[in-house]
């Protein structure tokens, strides 16, 4: 029980660096991305192609990555996002659904629907474990993994909130108006914001690559875990996407103990349960919802 | 103000009579297929019915309520899958067919209850994740027997010929049949309401427009014409597999034939879903290339031309072509 | 040479008209007060000058330099700010924070937070505090102090004394003098017609778009502003 719930927790680090960089693009530019999980699986391809056709080490191949997926989200801003979003809040959901869709079907063209991995890359490590008291024994990579999530959140909270960057986001994000009469150039704000998201997710992909074995079309499962999170956990800080992929993994976990399909779908219903929570903090139920679809 | 009656003016005109025409002539031309072109063509025949019906559903949701939806294979797998566990159960196919499309609409009833208080992005991908959900527990039953799946085999009491023959049909009567409803909810004050929603949401709240119940009618509307879709998909393809129903390119297939056609109009969906039958029928071998091409199309629209093709014929022409009342309603205000 | 040359600027929303042709000219060291009822097009006057509404014609020069094709943040970044309506603070964050936005148009300059803590003092205690939580004349006054951050030439205000307390719009009013007084050319919105003609170094009153009275305090009085106010184009 313990080091199912050990295990969990560790998982839910996992969807923690999957969720960060939705959570940061909704948050700051109300925007969600739906070729997350496919960026994701690019930039897992990515660090693939690096390591192992051009025998990088796994670390500078992360670095470069981080690099080229920042400079994909200042392009996926400029010629993408800024233009959608001039025509409403639905035109950025389509661009970016369309976005998916040729992703996941020209990595398929490009490396086949095989499964890849990115753990023969690291040795020893990939299977190595720390011990714990109780004879528990938990994957090094996975508590590795979790360490990133924690480091990500303090370091985009201090950018956040500690820099003229991260003021000047902030302001964009809040009154784009006002931040443009100070000077602030919002256009380039906002391309850099979306540039650090997709950054994020190189740690996101590494993460991927080295837990499991993904295929070209595993993207919009990967955006489904990081989007449950966000809604589990809710906006307003970071730490809260990280409880919320906490609770997704818990449930996950749960489920797969009572049904062997059970992971997914308990998954599904912490989602569901989130949405009723909101509904009942928003002052409604479902008697009252009846109530209210009855009037007038 | 008694001028309202002058000033109502067009709601046809020679443009909507053309329309008028070219539907009738388009509907005989699919109830004659049969004896045309023979089982193979009345199977085309289905699949255009049911990119129509996709399409025009798609629309009404994302264009008329603003709700984007990539979860619309909810009440598309769901339909199919009751129309199985009905048939099985000794119900004959095509009653079952309709009691699903009855639950389609039930469904989206309930989901409606609580999905609709999220926002743009969170319904959008919510509404996946309820698909997405619905698909699991669809596998859970033995008779699906997971992604392997199952077939409709209580068709075969009927003879082949026969079968074509009512599924065409049927799926004209329900493509017609949801077409009305359709045009006849967007020419009542509902669909004032509709309107006034689309052009500014917030000014439509102010003047007493009940959005959530207008928003409610349009996707319990689009959740039960999306279930006919799946329901008649599953008479034609007679094989039931979780996977060809809930997947996620039927999402993408509706996305590009609103897009494309315009979104906001009958008269874009119906154009997107017929050059998406033209488009797959020409270019489907070509697999994964295919579906790259659709989704650059699909962006290439929505980041250039948003209006889609009818944005560009549309005001070309003199009069709607299938008149829903936009003009009428500016003169009651 | 005038800091800020603004000449027939037409600006309106869609099909609605609602600055039609109107010029002002601020120099150095002058407060020029733009006066009218609500709906006169003051606010999208102000907007047009800055850049956040883009005007349909006109031209606007800040320091001998055509200003007018620029998008906002280039104009600010070239010396023009605008203090908006309702003042426009970032609620959650610190008073501290705000002002350091304002330094987002890299100019060069003697404004630092400590200088605008001497300039308002009453701010120095609140450097910590949400701008949310602020009365409103302390709000205007990191309004202002924010606008100064960016080291402008000239300065725009909309509004100034909507919602405040007679004692905050002193304080504001004797900040903005001593503003004044270091050079900077300044344009305010105000619908206090008394205030305005004891204030002003040059009046615009406007009706409907247009400029229906333009005058030096000297030359004209308050009720000559205020028929003007209401359309009766008087003095010119």
């Amino acid at each position: 029980m313990t080091s199912q719930l050990i295990n969990a927790i560790l998982l839910g680090g996992y969807y923690t660096v999957l969720a960060i960089g939705l959570a940061f693009m909704y948050s700051v530019m109300n925007v969600i991305n739906l070729a997350h999980g496919a960026l994701i699986i690019l930039a897992a391809f990515g660090l693939l192609v690096l390591s192992s056709i051009f025998a990088i080490p796994l670390y500078l191949a992360i670095v470069i990555m981080i690099c080229v997926m920042f400079g994909l989200g200042l392009f996926l801003h400029r010629f993408v996002l800024s233009k959608a979003s001039q025509g409403g809040e639905l035109l950025p959901l389509l661009a970016t659904f369309g976005m998916a869709i040729i992703l996941d079907n020209l990595m398929f063209q490009a490396f086949g629907a095989d499964s890849n991995s990115l753990a023969p890359l690291v040795g020893d490590l990939s299977w190595a474990s720390f011990e714990l008291p109780g004879n528990i024994y938990i994957g090094q990579i996975s508590v590795y993994i979790l360490m990133a999530a924690i480091a990500t959140i303090i370091a985009l909270e201090w950018l956040l909130n500690r820099t003229d960057l991260g003021r000047r986001i902030q302001a964009t994000s809040q009154d784009r108006a006002t931040a443009s009469l100070l000077g602030i150039d919002t256009g380039r704000t906002l391309a850099i914001a979306t540039g650090i998201a997709l950054a994020t997710g190189v740690l996101a992909a590494a993460a991927l690559g080295l837990r499991s074995a993904w295929g070209p079309y595993d993207g919009s499962a990967q955006l489904l875990f990081a989007f449950e999170a966000v809604v589990i956990g809710g906006l307003g800080s970071m730490w809260r996407v990280m409880a919320g992929a906490m609770i997704l993994a818990i449930a996950q976990s749960i489920g797969a103990m009572i049904h062997p399909q059970g992971f997914l779908i308990c998954g599904h219903l912490a989602f569901l349960a989130a949405v009723f929570i909101r509904l009942g903090g928003n002052g409604f139920s479902l008697p009252g919802l009846l109530g209210k679809g009855a009037q007038t | 103000m008694n001028t309202t009656a002058k000033l109502t003016v067009t709601r046809g005109g020679a443009t909507a009579n053309m329309t008028m025409i070219a539907i009738i002539i388009a509907v005989v031309a699919l109830a004659a297929t049969p004896w045309v072109f023979g089982v193979g063509g009345s199977g085309r025949a289905v699949a255009l019915l049911v990119y129509v019906l996709l399409a025009v559903m798609w629309n009404a949701l994302a264009g008329f309520a603003g709700l984007v939806s990539i979860g619309q294979t909810l009440f598309f797998g769901t339909a199919a899958y009751a129309t199985i566990r009905l048939a099985d159960a000794g119900v004959d196919p095509y009653l079952a067919i309709l009691i699903a499309i009855a639950f389609g609409a039930a469904l989206g009833w309930i989901t409606s209850l609580f999905m609709l208080s999220l926002k743009d992005g969170e319904f959008a991908i919510g509404m996946w994740v309820l698909s997405s959900l619905a698909h699991l527990c669809v596998n859970l039953d033995p008779l699906i027997q997971g992604e392997t799946g199952t077939s409709l085999i209580s068709l075969n009491a009927y003879d082949i010929q026969t079968r074509s023959m009512i599924t065409l049909w049927m799926a004209l009567g329900i493509t017609i049949a949801v077409f009305v409803i359709l045009v006849v909810l967007l020419r009542s004050r509902t669909g004032a309401a509709i309107t006034a929603i689309r052009d500014d949401e917030i000014g439509a709240r102010s003047i007493g427009v009940n959005v959530m119940k207008t928003k409610r009618i349009v996707f319990v509307l689009a959740a039960a014409g999306t279930a006919a879709a799946g329901a008649l998909w599953l008479a034609s393809a007679s094989n039931f597999q979780p996977r060809a129903f809930f997947g996620v390119q039927w999402t993408a297939y509706m996305l590009f034939m609103v897009l494309v056609g315009g979104l906001g109009r009958i008269e874009g969906a119906i154009i997107g879903a017929v050059l998406f039958f033209v488009i797959e029928t020409f270019f489907a071998a070509y697999g994964a290339w295919y579906l790259v091409g659709l989704g650059a199309v699909a962006v290439f629209f929505a980041l250039f031309l948003p209006k889609g093709v009818w944005g560009w014929i549309g005001p070309r022409l003199p009069g709607e072509a299938i008149p829903t009342g936009y003009i009428v309603e500016k003169s009651n205000t | 040479m005038s800091t800020l040359e603004v000449s027939d600027i037409v600006a309106g929303h869609g099909q609605l008209q609602a600055v039609h042709g109107v010029s002002l000219t601020a120099r150095p060291g002058e407060m020029i007060f733009v006066a009218g009822a609500n709906g006169a097009g003051k606010t999208t006057l102000l907007r047009s000058i800055a850049g956040d509404h883009m005007a349909t014609s006109g031209k606007v020069v800040l320091s001998g330099v055509d200003i007018s094709e620029l998008p906002a943040h280039h104009r600010a970044r070239s010396g023009l700010s605008l203090v908006p309506e309702g003042r426009r603070l970032f609620p959650h964050m610190t008073v501290r924070e705000n002002l350091m936005l304002g330094m987002s148009t890299s100019r060069e300059g003697p404004w630092t937070v400590e200088a605008i803590y001497e300039a308002f003092p009453n701010l120095a205690k609140l450097d910590n505090s949400p701008a949310g939580k602020l009365s409103g004349g302390e709000q205007q006054a990191v309004a202002i102090g924010r606008a100064l951050m960016g080291d402008p030439v000239a300065v725009m205000l909309d509004e100034v004394s909507l919602g405040l307390s007679p004692a905050a719009v002193e304080l504001a009013y004797d900040a903005l003098k001593q503003v004044r007084d270091m050079g900077l050319a300044i344009v305010v919105v105000e619908q206090d017609l008394s205030r305005t003609l004891n204030t002003a170094d040059d009046i615009i009153v406007m009706c409907e778009g247009n400029v229906t009275l333009h005058a030096k305090p000297s030359e004209t009085s308050l009720e000559q502003m205020a028929s003007a106010s209401f359309g009766h184009e008087e003095g010119h």
